[in-house]
């Protein structure tokens, strides 16, 4: 909601910019405003080009519940505003044009962004959200 | 415990790209959950930032912010004097809420359609604890005001819900049909119970939980209460319901094909096909069924087995082939069986079912 979490935001967006740790782990009970959050963070970012894509895992949705379904959505989403990385990922699939997310290496990000021939001039930010409802539902005790 | 270390593998190789890449940063939220945890504590203490969203000094002024909002709405809509609620039952409510949005935002949705609002408001901001006591306090109250008569029915229908929510959430009807129950009955309940659950327009008006604490207070042990789902047994109830559903509904040649050795590729229109013929309750059905019969982890329970014997005592298995072929989900054919044999050579098979080779 507008008006709300307005420092923690700001303090988020600072972050990006002037921090030095790569990543940030945002935790609290469920119900407490994280996705929320998330929400407000990705239109931020997106209003100051920074955002490179976003997921939001969802437990009682099939697709958005798939931990192998996290890393191709990213990777699609960044291939989409950085043309020099949409020009990798496109030789690497005409390489292998059968790839699925369930074939797909684990490495298979790492590689690309090795080959990148030149860097964003800004940072770029992923955004995953509830993570913990990603995963297999029976192996955490939930319906 | 097999997937939670993969659902820990995207975030291995995205917190590794982005110490790789020092252009690319990574945001991730979630509950406190302990593998997450383990995780992070094994990432050296430079490479990232944990926060505890329950620790922001701002969060009392903003979900009061949020409720005064909240609140106003109701008011306008309803012609209430305004400030409502008066100040001092505003501040139990934000007191009791706990810092936790999701119970303004579902107290607020169960005010709709709600006479003696104010009373509501009293009585849950008299619902005392911390964490997420309150929060499962006004499920309760929201479950009891509204549900009155046929416990039993609306237990059913609370499982085949949530049970199914994992494959594919189904709509009111095809929760009638799958349980049994009244289809208007089912239909008053989810009008009823809006501050919890939802019709979802982007999977056919399937019925959803509002929020994953909805599901997780159905099945918790910790709160007392009429209802408590047990969802193994929700999951093998529906099992049978769909096994149950196919020996009923699958009938030779369900497309229907004027020659029989057309290859599929040579079939005209299979989508309409499909929409006339297969109906959407034994569409789930089949491509649904082992996952839930197979959800129990011992094999002991007869009527499961008695179903299983129904089912591939006739034609049904050919019949249900056919539909995953019409569907294109030949492919889910065999790990469907591959599931239903692990799950029967569990030892503790019953020793009448033991002796039988079939299922060996």
């Amino acid at each position: 909601m507008k008006d709300t979490r307005k420092s923690r935001l700001k303090d988020i967006i600072d972050w990006v910019v002037n921090k030095s740790e790569d990543t940030y782990w945002i935790y609290g009970l469920p119900g407490i405003g994280k996705t929320s959050l998330a929400h407000s963070i990705c239109a931020s970012l997106h209003n100051q080009n920074k955002l490179a894509g976003a997921f939001f895992c969802q437990r009682d949705d099939p697709k958005l519940s798939e931990p192998r379904n996290i890393l191709p959505a990213l990777i699609y989403k960044l291939a989409e505003i950085f043309p020099p990385f949409r020009k990798i990922v496109a030789n690497r699939l005409r390489k292998d044009a059968n790839l699925t997310p369930k074939s797909m290496k684990n490495s298979f990000f790492l590689d690309l962004l090795d080959n990148l021939p030149k860097h964003p001039n800004d940072f770029l930010v992923f955004v995953i959200d509830a993570f913990d409802e990603c995963g297999d539902d029976r192996s955490r005790l939930r319906l | 415990m097999r997937r939670r270390s993969q659902s820990s593998t995207p975030l291995k190789h995205l917190t590794c790209a982005a110490t790789r890449a020092s252009w690319l940063k990574i945001i991730l939220t979630s509950r406190p959950e302990a593998d997450i945890r383990r995780f992070f504590d094994g990432l050296p203490q430079s490479s990232y930032l944990g926060y505890d969203l329950g620790t922001d000094q701002e969060a009392s002024g903003d979900l009061r912010t949020f409720a005064r909002s909240e609140f106003e709405l109701v008011a306008r809509k309803q012609h209430l004097s305004t400030p409502w609620p008066e100040e001092w039952l505003l501040d139990r409510i934000i007191l009791r809420a706990h810092g936790l949005f999701i119970f303004i935002k579902t107290l607020v949705r169960a005010l709709e359609h709600r006479p003696n609002r104010t009373e509501f408001l009293e009585a849950t901001s008299e619902e005392a604890g911390v964490g997420l006591k309150p929060l499962y306090g006004l499920y309760s109250n929201i479950l009891n005001s509204r549900i009155v008569h046929s416990k039993d029915e609306f237990q059913r229908v609370i499982e085949v819900l949530l049970a199914a929510a994992s494959h594919r959430a189904l709509c009111e009807e095809k929760i009638a049909e799958l349980t049994g129950v009244k289809p208007n009955l089912v239909e008053m309940w989810v009008d009823e119970l809006s501050s919890l659950l939802y019709r979802d327009e982007g999977t056919n008006r399937g019925i959803r939980v509002r929020h994953l604490s909805i599901s997780e207070f159905l099945v918790s042990d910790d709160y007392p209460r009429d209802y408590r789902i047990n969802r193994q047994d929700a999951n093998v109830q529906l099992g049978i319901s769909c096994l149950k559903t196919m020996v009923r509904q699958l009938p030779l040649n369900i497309s229907p094909l004027e020659d029989s050795r057309l290859a599929n590729a040579d079939i005209k229109d299979p989508p309409s096909r499909i929409t006339k013929n297969v109906p959407d309750c034994l569409q789930y059905s089949c491509l649904s069924w082992s996952n839930h019969l197979c959800f129990a982890t011992d094999n002991n329970d007869q009527q499961v087995w008695d179903s299983l014997e129904k089912f591939f005592e006739g034609s049904s298995p050919l019949f249900w082939i056919e539909v995953l072929s019409i569907l294109g989900m030949v492919p889910m054919g065999a790990p469907s069986i591959r599931r239903v044999i692990s799950w029967a050579k569990v030892s503790s098979a019953p020793a009448c079912i033991s002796g039988n080779s079939d299922w060996q």
